[in-house]
């Protein structure tokens, strides 16, 4: 029993780092429609801008959490704007849009391990104590990551609905065209989405590294698998889904974990994935998008 | 020259490869990704069924084993290749396009991997099987002439899986193909089963590739979890994309631009001392650059796809001039 409730504490701290990348992901995937595979290497670029701001440069732990999440977030708008947009203006078909992401991916890790090697990194934050909460032990950075996803949740979802971003956003996701039509600047909007899931991508990114404390190269693409289960058990587009799928895989994943075996975590990720592709399609919770995943490539 | 000898050993299983992805992607353009997972099967089924039977001495860990003469290995790989191929189409083909089925077979290949890496009893695991026997070796005794040997093999497999993928290419199956990608809606309107056509190209694609992991299984003699994990996809597709997708002399072109050229040309790069790992990183930069760049500046390739020719039939008389 205290290894389940154990297990289950755990799992939050997961599906916390699995809840902000995944929100991140569907907005970007629902507003711009492009799948991208470039995003757990974006991911991975923050703690190793944060280590060598930090460790390195010996600037201050704050400034540099902050200067690397806004240069991931930077880097993810120039993707979109230099590299995406120019190929999608020419009309290109989805097919080569996801190859071309998957190439930027490859690129940008193997850029990582040419810059700063195979080995593994360390980053960290709080201090050493750890707190009981009903049962529950978590760490003081466990408790930060918690603190970091609910606070990100609050200010996603107050965005989404009680400003003229977040409902031009909506907009753009349903119908881009008709946003336009109505007054809607459809290339800020895409910049401004790319600017808030590269920030959310960066956060992400940094807390995976302040749980597992040690991080290389092959970290974020580790993380691919139930990045993309959580956000297709959410719905595709639908940022309420992903946090829904974000739970639901952090913590069955952890409890498979500690039935079965602990590399077993992936699987079922991967299972609840392809189940849900093949019997609800549309996710759990009704997506924002009309995007239908493209046709044939 | 025994280098040339193995680079082009190289060449001709990783054509193989390209053109199985040519086929499900090029033609028929399904984004199917998980076309590596074949490439792994096909190395695993063609080792455990020539490695024999496990035993204490050999140290390795697999299940089942027999040693099987030379041609059937492989041959039972391609069967095996395409069985799983099918099991795979049925289930990701029949309701799923674009974005999902990439992302389906995605997990598919996935799930499969993270399972054979976890159970080191089943396939060898993270250690993998080691000195798989290559055909006829008893009987050539020197390393040189055993190369050219391999060669003759990787090579007339090689030009049958081309000869076969033309004939698929320029066989009805194949227009087929090409009007489903190019429109889906109108090709089922003209009684077309789109779902038919993906799953044979599915199937053959799987064939091939559980084809070529099996060559390379025998050439290398040993298998593990990296050479088809999920960034094995990547020089595969950038081949094909590189030297001019559903074309198959462009495969040809782009797996020696990519695979050799690039792939064998970084290794001659001087040694770095800080870092071991930087021609590798710089070969897979590379890869991707010259992907994007080519996606840009030249979409269709290096030799780009052939459209269909057709003979204008002779007009009737009286009607060739009137229109």
């Amino acid at each position: 029993m205290t290894l389940f409730i154990a297990s289950t504490g755990f799992g939050i701290v997961v599906a916390s780092i699995l809840m902000i990348a995944s929100v991140g992901f569907t907005l970007q995937w629902g507003v711009s429609n492009v799948l991208n595979l470039a995003y757990v290497d974006f991911m991975i670029l923050t703690p190793y801008l944060d280590y060598s701001l930090n460790q390195q440069l010996h600037l201050d732990k704050w400034l540099s959490i902050v200067l690397s999440v806004a240069g991931v977030a930077l880097a993810s708008v120039a993707f979109n704007q230099y590299l995406l947009q120019p190929f999608v203006k020419r009309g290109i078909r989805f097919f080569y849009l996801l190859i071309i992401a998957f190439a930027a991916g490859t690129i940008l890790e193997y850029v990582i391990l040419a810059i700063w090697g195979p080995t593994f990194f360390n980053i960290s934050v709080g201090g050493n104590n750890t707190y009981s909460l009903a049962g529950l032990k978590l760490s003081e950075a466990q408790l930060i990551i918690i603190a970091i996803a609910v606070a990100s949740m609050i200010g996603i979802h107050l965005l989404l609905t009680r400003t003229d971003f977040g409902r031009s956003m909506r907009a753009v996701a349903i119908n881009p065209m008709l946003a336009q039509c109505s007054g809607i600047r459809t290339s800020a909007v895409l910049n401004a989405t790319w600017f808030l899931t590269g920030t959310m991508c960066g956060i992400a990114g940094l807390v995976l590294a302040f749980n597992t404390a040690t991080f290389d190269v092959n970290t974020g693409a580790a993380f691919l698998a139930e990045l993309l289960a959580a956000v297709v058990l959410g719905g595709i587009g639908s940022p309420y889904g992903a946090m829904v799928g974000a739970i639901i895989i952090g913590v069955v994943a952890e409890w498979a974990a500690l039935l079965i075996d602990p590399f077993f975590n992936v699987v079922v990720a991967l299972v609840a994935l392809v189940v849900t592709l093949l019997f609800r399609p549309e996710g759990l919770v009704r997506s924002l998008t009309s995007s239908t995943g493209g046709g044939t490539a | 020259m025994a280098y040339a000898v193995t680079l082009g050993v190289y060449f001709f299983t990783q054509l193989i490869l390209v053109l199985s992805a040519n086929l499900q992607l090029g033609l028929m353009g399904m984004a199917n990704l998980g076309f590596v997972l074949f490439l792994g099967l096909g190395a695993y089924v063609t080792a455990i069924l020539s490695l024999g039977a496990p035993n204490a001495l050999s140290l390795q860990h697999y299940f089942f084993g027999a040693s099987l003469p030379f041609p059937l290995p492989l041959l039972l790989a391609m069967v095996v290749g395409a069985v799983l191929g099918l099991i795979v189409g049925l289930i990701s083909l029949y309701r799923m396009r674009g974005h999902y089925l990439a992302i389906v077979t995605l997990a598919i290949l996935s799930i499969v991997w993270t399972v054979v890496d976890g159970f080191p009893n089943f396939l060898g695991g993270e250690n993998g099987l080691d000195s798989i026997p290559q055909p006829f070796s008893s009987s050539v005794t020197t390393y040189n002439a055993y190369q050219w040997l391999f060669l003759g093999i990787a090579a007339f497999f090689c030009i049958l899986v081309f000869w076969f993928s033309e004939r698929f290419f320029k066989s009805p199956l194949g227009r087929m193909a090409k009007s489903i990608r190019e429109n889906e809606a109108a090709a089922a309107t003209l009684g077309i089963n789109p779902f038919k056509v993906r799953l044979i190209a599915t199937v053959c694609g799987s064939a091939m590739a559980a084809l070529a992991g099996g060559l390379l299984a025998e050439y290398v003699t040993v298998w593990g979890m990296q050479p088809w994990s999920f960034t094995e996809i990547f020089p595969a597709t950038a081949a094909m994309i590189i030297g001019g997708r559903a074309n198959n002399w462009g495969a040809a072109v782009g797996t020696l631009a990519t695979f050799i050229l690039v792939g064998q040309g970084t290794s001659f790069l001087p040694g770095f001392s800080n870092n071991p790992e930087l021609s590798y990183a710089i070969q897979w930069i590379i890869y991707g650059v010259a992907l994007v760049a080519f996606l840009w500046f030249r979409p269709r390739g290096l030799i780009p796809e052939q459209k269909s020719k057709w003979r204008r039939a002779p007009a009737p008389l009286g009607l060739a001039r009137s229109r």
